[in-house]
């Protein structure tokens, strides 16, 4: 009888283990005009859960058109008039990080363009060439004013700003934290197919990462690990007027989009630098991008002229 | 070891051969799945080996009907709804992890592949 018990343990054991599959714990839900879709490898379902709900939460607070009750968000900021507001942590912090970032891109990167990203949203809905007279927005990033003891936040001269450019990065940065905290090292997150947070596959395999050429093909492929990928693209969003593209990517000093890149991809491991300098250096003539470029980070740009140029430093 | 221990182990690494292989050819997690979400439920799911002719799919969404086509070669969205034709402009997507988004519509097409590290973005 005992023998007879431990053949069928030993062929339950070997049943279940020729059966084995991953675990994979996934859900995808549509935060921040676009999709997030986690997938762990690792963790518990309560571990997706919170990443859930705390991304949702983020983006309410970036929320640039609609207020909410009981939260001072960023549409709290845009309707205010010269009133300091109180804010949550979350908020606070990706408007100070946006200012740095204008800052170290000489203010190529700029979150008070949503008057005039309104303008060419309407151009590419409707197919009509816009008109924009530059004097009618206030883009100085120093109608910005921070309270750090009081946690809060004054906009001045009714500038009115959309975190469209970083908030995916700074959503994928508490991501990683977590996971890292919960010491969970297999996940991939695809904020949107634009914005990645890798870890590795797998029992720690590298993920096969390869980049897509609007035109057919891929503009290259990448091994990696525990890194991050943002791409910023003229494809999916524009308006073809008189034989030039006017994309989404505005620059913000000639509100403008300019036509040096079809894609650019940005890889490294910070994924609010990854967000914000793939919007930043569109706007920027390649000679000029070495003095934005951080160590260990890898870029692959597609030129208008379908050329693939990588760069890595 | 004993003659009959021999005969055992033999019998359990056969009878774990047959489950493998019943494993390996009944699952069809190997090949790569178009699995499409609307408001963040999983309304229509098709592995695209399985399919033998074009697949023309209508979905009613906030905005109106998305039609979109499956073969074996991937997915595309032939009719949208939406203001700016973002996920028409996207085109064919046949690769795993690649993804149809049309944000007004909550509508959303991803293709997977379980046992894949392959990843296609941009």
């Amino acid at each position: 009888m005992i023998r007879l018990t431990r053949i069928i343990i030993l062929l339950v054991t070997i049943y279940t283990l020729s059966a084995c599959n991953v675990v994979v714990y996934n859900t995808q839900f549509f935060v921040m005009n676009t999709v997030f879709d986690i997938t762990l490898y690792e963790g518990t379902q309560d571990d997706l859960d919170t990443i859930e709900t705390h991304i949702k939460y983020l983006d309410k607070l970036f929320d640039c058109d609609d207020e909410y009750e009981g939260m001072n968000n960023l549409a709290t900021l845009n309707n205010s008039t010269d009133d300091y507001i109180v804010v949550e942590d979350d908020l606070y912090n990706i408007i100070e990080l946006s200012l740095y970032y204008n800052t170290y891109t000489d203010g190529y990167f700029n979150i008070l363009l949503k008057e005039v990203n309104e303008i060419w949203s309407t151009a590419f809905e409707t197919g009509v060439f816009p008109i924009i007279d530059s004097y009618s927005y206030n883009l100085d990033n120093s109608n910005i004013l921070l309270d750090e003891e009081n946690s809060s936040i004054l906009f001045l001269n009714n500038i009115k700003a959309d975190l469209g450019a970083i908030a995916k990065g700074y959503a994928l940065a508490y991501i990683k934290d977590y996971l890292t905290q919960h010491n969970i090292d297999n996940y991939i997150i695809n904020a949107g197919s634009s914005s990645i947070l890798i870890g590795s596959y797998v029992q720690n395999q590298p993920y096969e990462v390869s980049i897509k050429n609007p035109n057919g093909g891929f503009v290259d492929t990448f091994s990696l690990t525990n890194t991050a990928l943002s791409t910023s693209g003229n494809y999916l969003q524009y308006l073809d007027y008189e034989g030039i593209r006017y994309h989404h990517i505005i620059n913000p000093f000639t509100l403008v989009s300019e036509n040096y890149y079809q894609s650019i991809t940005i890889i490294n491991d910070d994924t609010i630098y990854c967000d914000v300098m793939t919007t930043a250096l569109f706007n920027i003539e390649y000679a000029n991008h070495d003095k934005y470029l951080l160590d260990n980070t890898t870029i692959a740009y597609l030129t208008v002229d379908d050329d693939t140029i990588i760069k890595e430093v | 070891m004993k003659k009959n221990d021999t005969i055992l182990i033999f019998v359990v690494l056969f009878i774990s051969l047959i489950c493998f292989i019943f494993m390996t050819v009944c699952t069809t997690e190997e090949n790569l799945k178009a699995s499409v979400y609307i408001e963040n439920e999983l309304v229509y799911e098709v592995y695209l080996e399985d399919i033998t002719e074009t697949i023309i799919k209508e979905f009613d969404c906030k905005e109106g009907v998305m039609t979109i086509e499956i073969s074996s070669e991937g997915v595309v969205v032939v009719e949208d709804c939406c203001t700016y034709h973002i996920c028409s402009n996207q085109g064919l997507i046949s690769r795993n992890f690649e993804t149809i988004i049309c944000v007004p519509n909550e509508f959303y097409v991803k293709l997977s592949q379980i046992n894949s590290n392959e990843v296609v973005v941009g």
